[in-house]
């Protein structure tokens, strides 16, 4: 009887068929391999893509921006140029009156002094966790801790990881940051705890009596006005009221923050943001 | 067609915003079941920050929708979707 005989094949050298999901996998893989080994690399080569992709963001807003009727913008114009140099003369008055008080203090520190300005390379949306990756590194001199500002130098969070030539901002809203600052007129204590997309919450005793509309103040130089308080949650059950958080800056629309050292007291007030890359 | 998705899927990882990102994702996981982890795994070695959270959501939520596109894909007949 004639034995049948099946040719051997040879795993190793079998031409590979690999589908378009096995090589996008492989593909992310690594990328995921590199960003590990070699971070400042990969964000070197992610970065024209990051660029392209800020620039997409901002031509959508211009576009969805431009439903708006030309009345309607001529309307929102004149009413924001006006309170524009309202809030410019308020902020005149309050820059002598904290001039003229840190004089008396002596103090050294000012929420003028110049940073590190760095363009921010990614952010929400286009990042899904609450943070920035920022286009200046340890090469510009920015160290962990550092705290970064938005225009008007409101803070917006803490850096936490620091490359060669980039840096990972985790803004005050990440879900795992935990904030000591303040509300209100009274400067009463509370911890800020960011639950993502932007917000924060608090919880403080009823007796503070906080009302909607009450500034909320995280460390910098000083207390420094981070956002408004939007809403009070109550429960008669309850002896705390829940604050809901508004930021004073939108960090969808963030395309430059200024990183400065603050000395401790932003890292002695941020729970729960690690050093890890 | 695969092709194409699955390119566009990685440039809107690194361009769009991730509720366009997860439309296309949700799109190829219809053709191509490893699309979403791969986009997912892609997207946290953009973004990922242990800082903000423990939990890697895009290698996770990827992980998830590879495994259902999986199962939707053995359980409906190759002439609906499929090759």
């Amino acid at each position: 009887m004639k034995k049948t005989s099946f040719t051997r094949r040879n795993a190793l050298l079998s031409p590979l068929r690999l589908s378009i999901g096995g090589v996008a996998l492989s593909v992310a893989l690594v990328a995921l391999a590199l960003r590990l080994v070699m971070p400042n690399f990969f964000f070197t080569l992610a970065n024209p893509f990051l660029t392209v992709g800020d620039s997409i963001a901002s031509g959508t807003h211009t576009f969805f921006s431009g439903w708006f009727t030309s009345t309607e913008l001529s309307h929102a114009n004149r009413s924001l140029r006006q309170e524009n140099e309202e809030l410019r003369i308020a902020s005149d008055a309050l820059r002598a009156e904290l001039f003229d008080t840190r004089m008396l203090l002596h103090a050294t520190s000012s929420p003028d002094e110049p940073g590190i300005s760095a363009g921010v390379l990614m952010r929400p949306p286009q990042s899904a966790y609450d943070t920035f990756l920022v286009g200046a590194g340890s090469s510009a001199g920015i160290t962990t801790g550092m705290e970064a500002f938005g225009a008007g130098g409101v803070p917006l969070g803490v850096v936490t990881a620091v490359w060669h030539d980039f840096a990972r901002v985790t803004l005050f809203s990440a879900p795992r940051m935990q904030t000591l600052g303040w509300v209100g007129a009274s400067r009463a204590p509370v911890s800020l705890l960011g639950r993502g997309g932007g917000s924060l919450y608090a919880l403080v005793p009823r007796a503070e009596d906080i009302h909607t509309g009450d500034r909320i103040y995280v460390p910098g130089p000083g207390a420094l006005p981070y956002g408004v308080v939007a809403g009070v949650s109550e429960d008669p059950s309850s002896p705390a009221v829940t604050l809901h958080i508004q930021p004073s800056v939108s960090m969808f629309r963030v395309t430059r923050v200024t990183l400065r050292d603050v000395g401790k007291s932003i890292s002695d007030a941020t729970v729960f943001a690690t050093t890890t890359p | 067609m695969k092709n194409a998705l699955t390119v566009a899927t990685f440039l809107s990882v690194l361009i769009f915003p991730w509720p366009l990102t997860m439309s296309l994702v949700l799109l190829g996981a219809l053709w191509i079941p490893l699309l979403p982890l791969a986009a997912g795994i892609m997207s946290d070695a953009l973004t990922y920050a242990p800082s903000a959270t423990i939990v890697p959501y895009g290698t996770l939520i990827g992980a998830l929708l590879s495994a259902g596109s999986v199962a939707v894909r053995t359980r409906l007949s190759a002439g609906i979707i499929g090759e």
